[in-house]
């Protein structure tokens, strides 16, 4: 199953948030999008799963077609993991996570056992099964982006989207979010598309990079050909150092401005 | 932190499942035993025997005037109350679910204002429209659907209604038709004005059989429709967003659901006014009880609902009697007074 997005157009009126993107993923494979502050990259995985709707250009699950596709089957084939996870209201982690199975279920039909087990599985996978009957309002903003993640998993999709799971995370839950999004991805094939600001964990977890600038993609590929120094002046407009640490990971770091590259 | 051990998810399954069955039970039982018990209190006490004895009595058997204070007066206005109360309370839990706001209410979209210019235009116009006793509760229905649909439309825009929207175009119309309510009031006699003003304060006095006739339909019937949507409503808490990523078609609930509690709150205000606070007041406790969950919330609310104002409106008739407090000032000084030790004691509502 391949993951194709061709030519995608977005506008908010008459301003064009998104111009001619084009990527493709291959099942099982992580892929990152990356790029300054409003270059698109939340409206880019907003029209994924059709929350917005493109004004041109196609987005394809294997042979599906997404803007063809009943709401309902489009929740089936993808998860979504927001940035947003605040919640005002008292629901159990366990009731967040059984919401997963809303687009499995037919009209007045509750959950059966059968959607108990995938949530006891989505839960256990995602490390959050110890936190069923805490209030998701209660618990750490890392385990309630843990908790989505297994919510996510349990609408069983052949796809992953995700905002910024990171955000506002410390290094030991962001990793434990990345680590978990490696071996969902190359252990049980499930495609992931991921925003990320920060460019060294992009480049570490990502199989393939996007960079977006100014609505339209202005590189793309391996993780060490899209973080390039020209790239990255050009994009983001600062200049950096790039290194390859010991354990062969690329290492971004930006220089202040005025510092001779 | 370490994490006490959680129960398994089938015990707490099974958990939730007897504490939903429990409390709609327990608040059933309530309701139904309080009705015949609310029978009982009255200028003229009646022991609960006299109202078994009522209710039970052969058809062709001629009718004491016990009997008939119980069957004519005092029955249809408690059922009218657990009806209206009901409503409102039903109504208010959908709208907090949509807004995502635990402080919304059933009039949040002018309904309340909306009525109060059509009943107060009927009690102007008076005979004149040869409505007789229906043509308050007629142009007070009316108008408050008018209020709610200008609404709506004002907020739509490209096939969306965003709730924020929804929320400052209700502010407006409901603003709208309290200056017209005031203006109506300026420009009435003393008995028109006095009709007008214990209309906005809400009562139950003018019920009989045939206003519980009128509204207990649209009110059952959409009851119903509500819970049946429970599911999905608990989606849309969680916002538009969530709802989308997890396949429910949004805009259209949006819209069934808004009609709904539109239509369950115009058929409760229009025999009897203004009844405020239980809208808003009985899905919170209700929500500090059994959870968020609308499956269980809507229908307790909507028992809690009735069981609330069945017996405001025993208080509000008895307290001061012979003669009887509008039951909006008595919701009113119970829901105020509650609502501050709600929120002296929980950290987060």
């Amino acid at each position: 199953m391949i993951f194709k997005v061709d030519k995608i157009r977005f506008a908010y009126g008459s301003s064009e948030v998104l111009h001619d993107v084009c990527f493709e993923v291959q099942q099982g494979d992580i892929l990152g999008i990356v790029g300054p502050n409003g270059s698109g990259k939340t409206t880019l995985l907003k029209c994924l799963n059709r929350v917005l709707k493109p004004q041109a250009g196609a987005v394809r699950v294997g042979d599906g077609d997404v803007s063809r596709m009943p709401r309902k089957q489009i929740a089936r084939e993808m998860g979504v993991v927001p940035q947003d996870s605040s919640v005002s209201f008292p629901f159990t982690a366990l009731e967040i996570v059984l919401m997963g199975r809303a687009p499995h279920l037919r009209f007045l039909s509750g959950e059966s056992a059968e959607d108990l087990r995938i949530v006891r599985q989505a839960m256990a996978r995602a490390g959050v099964d110890h936190l069923a009957g805490r209030r998701i309002n209660e618990i750490s903003g890392g385990q309630r982006q843990l908790v989505f993640i297994a919510r996510a998993l349990a609408q069983a999709p052949r796809l992953l989207l995700l905002d910024e799971p990171t955000l506002h995370l410390d290094i030991n839950h962001q990793l434990e979010i990345l680590e978990l999004l490696a071996d969902l991805a190359h252990r049980e094939q499930i495609t992931t598309v991921w925003v990320s600001h920060d460019l060294n964990l992009a480049a570490r977890y990502s199989d393939h990079l996007v960079l977006l600038h100014r609505s339209t993609v202005i590189a793309a590929g391996a993780p060490d050909t899209v973080l390039t120094r020209e790239h990255i002046r050009e994009a983001y407009g600062v200049e950096v150092e790039i290194n390859l640490t010991e354990s062969g990971l690329l290492h971004i770091m930006p220089l202040p401005k005025g510092c001779p590259p | 932190m370490a994490a006490a051990p959680q129960p398994e998810p089938t015990v707490l399954l099974r958990r939730r499942r007897r504490r939903t069955l429990v409390s709609i039970a327990l608040l059933a039982v309530l309701l139904l035993v309080s009705i015949p018990w609310a029978c009982t209190i009255g200028y003229v006490d009646i022991p609960l025997g006299g109202v078994v004895r009522a209710l039970s009595r052969p058809l062709d058997s001629s009718l004491s005037r016990q009997d008939i204070i119980i069957l004519d007066v005092r029955l249809p206005r408690v059922i009218l109350a657990a009806l209206v109360g009901g409503a409102l309370a039903l109504s208010g839990c959908t709208m907090q679910g949509l807004f995502k706001n635990p402080m919304a209410s059933p009039y949040i979209l002018g309904i309340s204002s909306g009525a109060a210019f059509g009943a107060a235009l009927a009690t102007l116009l008076g005979g004149g429209l040869a409505l007789g006793v229906f043509a308050i509760p007629l142009s007070a229905f009316l108008f408050s659907t008018i209020a709610v649909f200008t609404v709506y439309l004002i907020a739509r825009r490209d096939g969306t209604t965003p709730v924020e929207t929804l929320l400052l175009a209700g502010i407006a119309i409901g603003l709208f038709f309290s200056a017209a309510v005031s203006f109506l009031k300026y420009v009435a006699d003393e008995s028109d004005l006095r009709t007008i003003v214990f209309w906005l304060m809400g009562g139950l006095w003018a019920s009989n059989w045939q206003s519980v006739a009128v509204v207990a339909a649209p009110i059952v019937i959409t009851s119903i429709a509500l819970t049946f949507l429970a599911r999905r409503l608990n989606v849309m808490v969680l916002g538009e967003e969530h709802a989308l990523n997890l396949g429910v078609n949004v805009e259209r609930l949006k819209t069934v659901l808004l009609l709904f509690a539109s239509l369950l709150a115009s058929s409760a205000v229009c025999f009897v006014g203004i009844v405020g606070f239980v809208g808003l007041i009985v899905p919170h406790v209700m929500r500090l009880i059994v959870g968020p969950d609308h499956r269980v919330l809507l229908p307790c609310s909507a028992l809690g609902g009735g069981l609330f104002l069945v017996w405001a409106d025993t208080v509000a008739r008895t307290i001061a009697a012979p003669t009887e407090v509008p039951v909006g000032i008595i919701t009113g000084l119970l829901g105020s007074v509650f609502f501050v030790f709600l929120l002296r004691r929980r950290k987060q509502v």
